[in-house]
């Protein structure tokens, strides 16, 4: 009797679990889609292509849209944020919207850039569609760590701005922290997606490495139309059992279809258990890089860039670097951080306008009047466990002492060629050689400019010729009419957008 | 008093100058500014002509104007007659150097997007 009664119990429980197993679907498929901005056009198209497919009971397409007034008027024009289980066919109007969130109310105005939205909309689609596998995908503006400073709000930027909520945006370390409340409180995310420019940042992923498994994101500017949410979510319905790993390689497959080759767009996935090892690979090439600023200069001037000019590509950077560099150390490091970085990228496309593109940037401006002071480790966590801040400060702060050789004070150099002036210098980018018939050089008289692969020697052959910044050619023979002395000195650019670094000032006279 | 108005002549012939151009590092040619406002007027006689334009940087903040959508990157100059999407590199330095309002100079190809919205693909900006 003890024995029925204990088989009847676990009958009952098991009876009583399996409803609730069968309705866990195998993935939920949120997207925050934050259209309370100009892109709210691109939002209305998403959303229809994730009807085109719609859930089903193995994926649940959850959606959380903010409008605005004043952009697009379809749909009722409604400009409150409204939520959506996404089925086929449905369009994004508030009488398909769910009507209660959980408190006895439906749509309602909320600021897109709150983290505790975020946790909100995820904690809201978690429980009510309960699922093996989750998705997050953020959906909006991004400028990877940091793209744009309003003065209000001196911090850094990350993804997902709200323009009638005075154009807040979810910062990066706010990310984070819903991302860590959700893990907490809930589950971790299977799969965090970056629906959004310039947000494939080493960065980026780094900031939560521990929250999610998979980063799907794009290194450089999205199309308007961003991520063809048709064809992935046909893909997902098809094989719903697939992993977050699997996902992110669809996500990345289709979206490279849809843009084809000929593109200036990117797409990748990242491993997240990785970014511990590129964090520390990156960190042993910063602490390595502290000699060879010419060669540093040439790699970075080589690499890929995208829109945001203080973004390129570490895999691309570090491969200029081991080609080269003459230092072991760096050569060493930099191959380090390619392989931590091919061992990261689940999948990649680029289209053939980025050729050199490999799945993460990296923050790197090529010059100190573009570096952002907020780029410290009490703002996000990639500088605060690594070298790169150190790494970047010394590279601007690194100057190059050019030495001069000849000719020396009080030389007298013959009327005619040749007139030889050499120079020493380590680093440097580019050279003018600039004469003036004064030590103060305020007259403004010609300059040659001499690149990097001719460096050290100029000798003229044509009567000290110089070709001015602005292509006039001037005689430096005139200049002594003035006063006999003729000053020189050298300018040198440790890049190609650095200022000049003068080199001390000489003198010589023709006769 | 004829000192003084040869002053004021030369005063405002400065102003004008100063604001009506800008030198380029690169070229020696003064560059002419299109007015925003031209562009709209007449869309077809700019339609792929390089241009340049001179106004203030407005981010995302397009203000209703339609969003050609070429990418989500893609950011507004608006100068006194009127305001355009741009799209292509950001301003150097934006969020320290370049900031909401801050004055530039673009120039660029004037092209139409599939909805027949008109933009300016970058091919350099000067800050001014």
């Amino acid at each position: 009797m003890k024995r029925i009664l204990s088989v009847l119990f676990y009958l009952l429980a098991f009876g009583l679990f399996l409803p609730q197993y069968a309705k866990c679907a195998d993935w939920t498929f949120m997207v925050y889609l934050d259209g309370d901005n100009n892109l709210e056009d691109a939002g209305i198209d998403d959303f229809l292509e994730m009807s085109s497919v719609g859930s089903d009971s193995n994926v649940n397409i959850v959606v959380q849209f903010d409008r605005i007034p004043g952009e697009d008027s379809s749909f009722d024009n409604w400009t409150d944020c409204q939520r959506f289980l996404v089925t086929a066919g449905m369009t994004p109007t508030v009488a398909n919207a769910i009507s209660d969130w959980g408190d006895g109310t439906g749509g309602r105005e909320v600021n897109m850039a709150d983290p505790q939205t975020l946790i909100d909309f995820i904690k809201w689609s978690m429980d009510n569609y309960p699922a093996r596998n989750y998705a997050v995908i953020l959906w909006n503006h991004g400028g990877g760590w940091r793209v744009e400073y309003v003065p209000e709000r001196p911090i850094l930027r990350a993804v997902c701005w709200d323009d009638t909520s005075g154009g807040d945006s979810l910062y990066m370390s706010e990310v984070k922290s819903a991302l860590n409340t959700i893990k907490t409180e809930r589950q971790q995310v299977d799969l965090a997606g970056f629906d959004a420019c310039l947000m494939s940042m080493t960065e980026v992923a780094y900031e939560i490495k521990d929250l999610a498994n998979v980063m799907v994101a794009s290194e450089a500017s999205e199309p308007g139309d961003g991520w063809p949410y048709d064809t992935i979510i046909e893909d997902l319905s098809a094989l719903p059992t697939m992993s977050a790993t699997d996902l992110g390689a669809t996500i990345v497959n289709r979206y490279g279809e849809s843009y084809g080759s000929a593109s200036e767009t990117t797409q990748s996935a990242i491993d997240l258990s990785i970014m511990d090892t590129i964090a520390s690979c990156v960190n042993d090439l910063a602490a390595a890089m502290d000699s060879n600023k010419s060669e540093i200069t040439a790699a970075r001037a080589g690499s890929q860039e995208y829109n945001c000019p203080e973004n390129i590509d570490l895999y691309h950077f570090a491969d200029l670097l081991y080609i080269e560099s003459s230092d072991p150390d760096i050569q060493t490091t930099a191959f380090d951080v390619m392989t931590a970085v091919e061992s990261a990228v689940i999948a990649e496309y680029h289209g053939t306008w980025l050729p050199n593109s490999h799945g993460l940037a990296i923050y790197f401006p090529e010059t100190e009047t573009g570096f952002d002071s907020d780029y410290n480790g009490s703002i996000i966590d990639f500088p605060a466990d690594t070298q790169w801040d150190e790494f970047l400060s010394w590279y601007y702060s690194a100057t190059d002492e050019i030495t001069l050789l000849t000719p020396d004070n009080g030389a007298v150099l013959p009327e005619s060629p040749p007139a030889t002036f050499a120079w020493e210098a380590d680093s440097t980018y580019r050279f003018k050689l600039e004469f003036s018939p004064t030590s103060s050089f305020v007259f403004g008289f010609p300059t040659l400019t001499v690149p990097r692969q001719s460096l050290m020697t100029y000798t003229s052959t044509d009567a000290i010729q110089v070709d001015a910044w602005q292509r006039i050619w001037k005689i430096i023979k005139r200049m002594e009419q003035i006063n006999g002395i003729i000053y020189w000195r050298v300018l040198g650019k440790p890049g190609p957008t650095a200022p000049e670094e003068p080199s001390e000032i000489r003198n010589f006279m023709i006769q | 008093m004829i000192n003084k108005k040869f002053t004021l002549i030369f005063m405002i012939l400065t102003i004008l100058i100063s604001c009506g151009r800008v030198q380029s590092n690169e070229q020696d040619a003064p560059l002419e500014y299109t007015p925003i406002g031209e562009i709209w007027k007449d869309i077809q006689k700019y339609e792929n002509e390089v241009i340049t334009v001179c106004g203030r940087y407005r981010g995302w903040q397009g203000g209703g104007l339609k969003n050609p959508l070429i990418t989500r990157s893609d950011w507004v100059v608006k100068d006194s007659t009127g305001a355009i999407y741009v799209t292509g590199k950001f301003p150097a330095g934006l969020g320290k150097n370049v900031t909401l309002g801050t004055e530039i100079v673009v120039k660029g190809q004037l092209l139409l997007s599939k909805d027949k919205a008109p933009y300016i693909k970058v091919k350099k900006i000067i800050l001014k």
